[in-house]
């Protein structure tokens, strides 16, 4: 259903009275006659006077506790997660030490099980020994930038 | 006690200011929230939100401020925000309820079919119409327009709340009411 000679907008204007006097009693009189807007404009007012159907909620008597219990919650995932990082630092050093004493001790190891002649021997020790803690600084720094 | 007395006592860790000031707002709340979702759990929830909120950031509240105000604005966005983040999971919820209802209408048909009921499908499908028709509103609109037709806010707390002037306030709520109503004859063009 459609009709050619009044627009949506018309009605609108109409139901809303923004329109001047003239045109006003001009649409009154088509909607009583047409039976196309008269369908739009009765079932825009039945429509939108439901906006004024005010439909207060009861509020919930137990709300606060429930607000409190979820403080509570959100306060202890915030101390765990205070906690957490300072448990991984440790974690962290623990395997670094770890790594360190293991590294040592095999070098140590490896030294004494083998026994080339003494001065090439201990330049080689040396030397493994220096890269061997040059690696390991380059993991601490990168461990202290990675924390940072 | 007065907001501000509430408000020094929550910043001071004070339960009991906390309780009193849930008691004495929770209705604003709960309210601005279902004016907007239309949904009494969901609008429950998010009450519960926009109080944990005040609590946690009541240091962030301007003294000259006033309290009811600020309930509004964190009410409104955090509703929208929700409205936002599951528009694509209360489609799908659209479209079961959708099927269970016409299911329940069945039955209900079935064992009695009286003028009565049908008055109140009626109703209730005008209902939903006018809902679908305020929610198609831009964000602005849809938030001037609630709080004014839904809420009964002032135009003058309306620009406190969305910190715009009054005259745009008014723009915003004729425009949207002409949209709404246009919105409503488009549904009731096509039958
Ligand atoms: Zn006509």
């Amino acid at each position: 259903m459609k009709c050619k000679l009044v627009s949506k907008e018309k009605i609108i204007l109409y139901y809303n009275n923004e329109l001047s006097p003239l045109q006003n009693e001009e649409i009154k009189n088509h909607i009583e006659n047409c039976e196309a807007c008269f369908h739009l404009y009765s079932n825009l007012e039945m429509t939108y006077d439901l906006i004024n159907i005010k439909d207060s909620l009861e509020t919930n008597p137990f709300l606060f506790t429930r607000i409190s219990q979820r403080l509570v919650d959100i306060k202890n995932r915030e101390n765990q997660t205070i906690f957490q990082p300072i448990y991984h630092k440790m974690a962290q050093a623990l395997v670094f030490s770890f790594v360190v004493i293991i590294g040592l001790l095999g070098g140590i190891l490896l030294g004494s099980i083998e026994k080339p002649e003494d001065y090439e021997q201990s330049s080689v020790l040396q030397t493994t020994e220096f890269y061997f803690n040059d690696l390991e600084q380059e993991k601490m720094e990168a461990l202290l930038i990675n924390e940072e | 006690m007065t907001d501000k007395e509430l408000i020094e006592g929550i910043y001071n860790n004070d339960q009991s200011s906390f309780r009193i000031l849930v008691d004495k707002y929770q209705s604003l709340v709960l309210n601005t929230c279902h004016s907007f979702l239309h949904d009494r759990t969901i609008a429950e929830d998010i009450t519960q939100e926009v109080f944990i909120e005040v609590f946690l950031s009541v240091h962030k509240f301007k003294k000259e401020a006033k309290l009811s105000t600020w309930l509004y604005r964190v009410s409104v966005n955090k509703t929208l925000n929700y409205i936002r983040d599951n528009k694509k999971r209360s489609f799908i919820r659209n479209i079961e309820n959708y099927f269970t209802r016409k299911e329940d209408n069945f039955s209900e048909n079935a064992i009695c079919d009286s003028q009565h009921s049908e008055d109140l499908d009626i109703q209730e499908e005008r209902i939903q119409i006018l809902h679908k028709s305020i929610n198609a509103l831009s964000k602005n609109q849809k938030i001037a327009f609630t709080l004014s037709k839904l809420e009964n806010l002032s135009y003058q707390q309306i620009s406190e709340v969305m910190n715009l002037s009054l005259s745009s306030v008014e723009g915003l709520i004729h425009r949207a009411k002409h949209n709404v109503q246009n919105k409503i004859l488009g549904y009731y063009e096509k039958k």
